[in-house]
């Protein structure tokens, strides 16, 4: 039998041999055993969790008068916001200095401005019969893709 | 309404599933506790979707999972990158993924609770980005591609990593070789 040189078949490359090794020696580490203590402190984790003030809840699981008044409050800093920052915007470049020097600038504001009090006053006199039809078609909408979802949902956990 | 004595019941029966592949990844109790909660908490809040769910230990790992995973990153400045530095196809360490055969068919031998202890703290002391890519590739069965998406690095960086836990590994259990039987 020649000896000269080293079997390969039994002698792998060191890299390959240390990863046997170690895959054999990690695979035969049986699992830690979560402390004794764990399960009570999962519950009480749990417990302190169910009793955060609602303003600690995610939004939508809000009483409905504070949902509905966080909106209100909110929409109507944007607007006042929005609102605020177009007039702003109207005095500064309204001034003669800023027109004759930033020409285009001001014509771009001057427009965006327009569209922008055109949309909104296009949004207030869209009728109520109209907003109520979109109302209905986004919440049909919402609700279909909801069941849709939730029955593709169960089919594949049926499946499974 | 959740039943609470059912899902006690749960927490149970998964604790040392969730705590154990916690501590594996993070490689301390204080963190391993805090993501097995977390992982539990979500649970709770998805309880309606896993009761009775035959998948409910699947889904439960890859929670544990990812939120071990996102704890790593927050903290990766403290990683050592160091790695990152080497070639892209990982040249350094030549290295290659190899065929392991299935756990049952291994040979099952339980380590006594010394050697059990000496292996999990030598697993523990790996810097954090190689212990979460080799006990990602070994106990998790990910490839290489799937372990360096999932950390969000290059593949060169997780073979290197995993290159280098194991060299680390095989010289911290080197006084222990014949009683391992590696």
């Amino acid at each position: 039998m020649n000896t000269e040189f080293p079997n390969h078949q039994a002698e792998p490359h060191r890299p390959e041999r240390d990863a046997r090794d170690i895959d054999r020696l990690l695979r035969r580490l049986p699992i830690r055993r979560a402390p004794a203590d764990f399960l009570a402190s999962a519950l009480a984790a749990v417990a302190a969790h169910e009793a955060r003030p609602w303003y600690h809840r995610p939004w939508l699981s809000w009483p409905v008068h504070w949902q509905a008044m966080s909106f209100l409050t909110a929409g109507s800093l944007v607007i006042a916001w929005a609102w605020g920052a177009g007039v702003g915007m109207d005095a500064v470049t309204s001034q003669p200095e800023f027109v004759t020097t930033h020409a285009s600038v001001a014509v771009f504001v001057s427009t965006t401005w327009t569209l922008a009090q055109a949309m909104i006053l296009a949004f207030i006199n869209i009728p109520p019969m109209w907003l109520a039809t979109f109302a209905c078609v986004l919440g049909t909408a919402w609700i279909s893709c909801l069941v849709l979802g939730t029955a593709c949902w169960k089919l594949a956990a049926a499946k499974a | 309404m959740i039943d609470t004595a059912q899902y006690e019941d749960f927490v149970r029966a998964h604790q040392d599933l969730v705590y154990g592949l916690a501590y594996r990844l993070l490689g301390n109790d204080a963190d391993a506790r805090d993501a097995s909660q977390q992982a539990f908490l979500r649970a709770w809040e998805h309880w309606g979707e896993i009761v009775g769910s035959s998948t409910a230990a699947a889904w439960l790992k890859t929670v544990t999972r990812n939120l071990c995973i996102n704890h790593l990153q927050r903290y990766r400045a403290r990683w050592r990158f160091f790695s990152e530095f080497t070639s892209e196809d990982g040249s350094e360490s030549g290295e290659r993924e190899l065929p392991f055969a299935a756990p049952d068919t291994l040979d099952q031998t339980v380590y006594s609770g010394g050697q059990r202890q000496v292996v999990e703290d030598a697993l523990a002391m790996l810097p954090d980005d190689q212990r979460a890519a080799l006990v990602l590739y070994h106990f998790e069965d990910m490839d290489y591609v799937d372990i360096a998406r999932q950390l969000g690095v290059s593949l060169g960086k997780v073979k290197t990593d995993i290159h280098r836990a194991r060299t680390t590994l095989r010289k911290k259990l080197q006084p222990m070789q014949e009683e391992l039987g590696f």
